[in-house]
């Protein structure tokens, strides 16, 4: 029973032999800052986050011209937009800050240790304390509500209505917290160093940075129910039409994976060393550190910008 | 004369060999450096002892805190590099996971920058993050002249002084070393992970015999 659990569990594992995928490239923006690691949209605007200079940028997304610049904390490395504002975890400050889309300072909030995933809940922010194993709760006025103990290293968090979903990246576990009261309702071991996270609506999925894969989770109990190869270092995730997509940091690339089989459709050659990924309508924008760049990828065609 | 030598020439040729023998001596300087352990000679010639600074902002002694009696693998880097900087570092994170808890335990990997003027502690410590550094990974910054005196000692100079003044042309090289054992070696920063592993574990020696010099030195 087990190794017939085992055959059907491997049988998971697609390995899409169809034809190669269309390789793309994508156009280029320079950061005009340094090492992005994030990139955030509001709906109207396009923000990046430069980790070594301590600000985050706005850009015009038709263009790519930088339309300001905003100081924040020390060691900005991730963003989310929530609230009618932008939210940036200051990695080296431990502390979150809240800036209006306008650019205005409208706060900046102390949270856990090493801060360096975001989310907005609708309601609530919530931060993932990369070194100090734990997420914190955020009123979106800033109060701290709670702060709850997740596995080591917690990269990048999802939340599909109910739960929270944490990924741990050295833990090599995904755990599942009741977003009301921070109770750890399950915890799934899943791939090599899990990096990033996105909820497709119905099912949550996972990259594995030094697996190289992409994992598709149930959410109701967790468990793993399809496991597909991704790129080296797989990293940041979004889902966008109908697809989703996965930044590969060591091969330089994004691949677009048709969810049903884990097939590489496309294959988007982008700047060095990316991470960061934020959806903006029928594009998609990815931040390269190592490039000191964000490329602009087309969502809905294989045709590049 | 047919090659042979009377009994005074003889006399004279014996009694002139120890002056003979002291000339030479006084016009051969004395071999001192043979004197010298070769561990102790590598170490005078391509390990400084400068201060330099962790990501952590702890000050550390090149050779006496971060060089003696390990087994260590060296690069050079800088945080703002978007060259092979990066590919090298996350190629190396992968050696780091291959090498598992060892690494902080008894093999370290330091990252010196090449631009210390801006590649601050703090600079460090955002970029170790980025790359998922663990524990016995340091990245390090320190004076400027100092760093130079690291890089020209440790050999990573292009041959070229045009373009080895600008240091944002370096090799990606990986220096690798058993500093006890006098074993050096280096290696291609991108090479196969797995090949970089292998290479710096034929340096290792086994906790066995590392105990049984311990005792006898």
């Amino acid at each position: 029973m087990n190794r017939m659990f085992s055959s059907l569990a491997l049988g998971c594992l697609a390995l899409a032999a169809a034809a190669p995928p269309t390789i793309s490239r994508p156009e280029l923006f320079s950061s005009d800052g340094e090492q992005p690691e994030a990139v955030a949209f509001d709906g109207a605007y396009v923000w990046v986050a430069n980790q070594f200079s301590g600000n985050v940028k706005k850009l015009r997304p038709t263009d790519g011209a930088v339309l300001g610049t905003y100081a924040v904390g020390k060691g900005p490395i991730a963003l989310a937009v929530g609230d009618g504002a932008l939210w940036v975890a200051n990695y080296q400050g431990d502390s979150v800050t809240k800036l209006a889309l306008s650019g205005g300072l409208l706060g900046t909030f102390a949270v856990g240790d090493g801060p360096g995933g975001l989310l907005f809940d609708g309601a609530h922010l919530w931060v993932a304390n990369r070194d100090g194993d734990t997420v914190t709760k955020l009123a979106s006025d800033g109060t701290r509500l709670g702060t709850y103990a997740v596995g080591e290293r917690p990269m990048s968090l999802a939340f599909d209505g109910i739960y929270l979903w944490v990924a741990n990246n050295r833990s090599d576990t995904v755990s599942k917290l009741d977003s009301r009261d921070g109770t750890v309702v399950s915890e799934t071991v899943v791939g090599d160093g899990p990096f990033g996270l996105a909820f497709d609506g119905t099912h949550v999925w996972v990259s594995n940075f030094w697996s190289a894969s992409v994992m598709k989770l149930d959410r109701t109990t967790g468990a793993v129910i399809g496991t597909f190869k991704a790129g080296d270092g797989a990293s940041g995730l979004a889902w966008a039409a109908s697809h989703l997509w996965v930044v590969n940091t060591g091969d330089s690339t994004v691949f677009k994976l048709r969810p049903t089989d884990g097939a590489v459709v496309e294959v988007f050659s982008v700047g060095a060393s990316p991470y960061g990924i934020a959806v903006a309508g029928n594009q998609l924008w990815v931040a390269s550190s190592g490039g000191n760049a964000l490329s602009r990828v087309s969502t809905g065609t294989s045709t590049t910008q | 004369m047919t090659g042979s030598v009377s009994r005074r020439q003889l006399a004279v040729m014996l009694g002139l060999a120890p002056l003979a023998g002291a000339l030479g001596a006084a016009a051969t300087p004395p071999r001192k450096w043979a004197e010298i352990s070769p561990r102790d000679r590598i170490r005078d010639r391509h390990f400084p002892n400068v201060e330099l600074v962790t990501q952590l902002g702890e000050k550390v002694r090149f050779y006496d805190d971060l060089i003696k009696d390990k087994l260590v693998v060296i690069n050079f880097m800088y945080a703002t590099c978007e060259g092979v900087c990066p590919k090298v570092m996350h190629n190396l994170g992968r050696v780091q996971k291959l090498l598992g808890d060892r690494v902080g335990r008894d093999i370290f990997l330091y990252s010196i920058t090449l631009k210390p003027q801006l590649d601050t502690p703090e600079v460090l410590a955002t970029y170790a993050e980025m790359h998922g550094l663990g524990p016995g990974w340091l990245l390090l910054t320190g004076a400027p002249g100092d760093v130079e005196l690291l890089r020209r000692r440790l050999g990573f100079v292009d041959p070229d002084p045009e373009v080895d003044r600008d240091t944002s042309n370096h090799i990606g090289n990986v220096r690798y070393g058993n500093e006890p054992l006098t074993r050096w070696g280096s290696c291609p920063g991108m090479s196969d992970p797995q090949w970089i592993v292998e290479s710096i574990l034929w340096l290792d020696w086994p906790q066995q015999e590392r105990d049984e010099k311990g005792a006898r030195s």
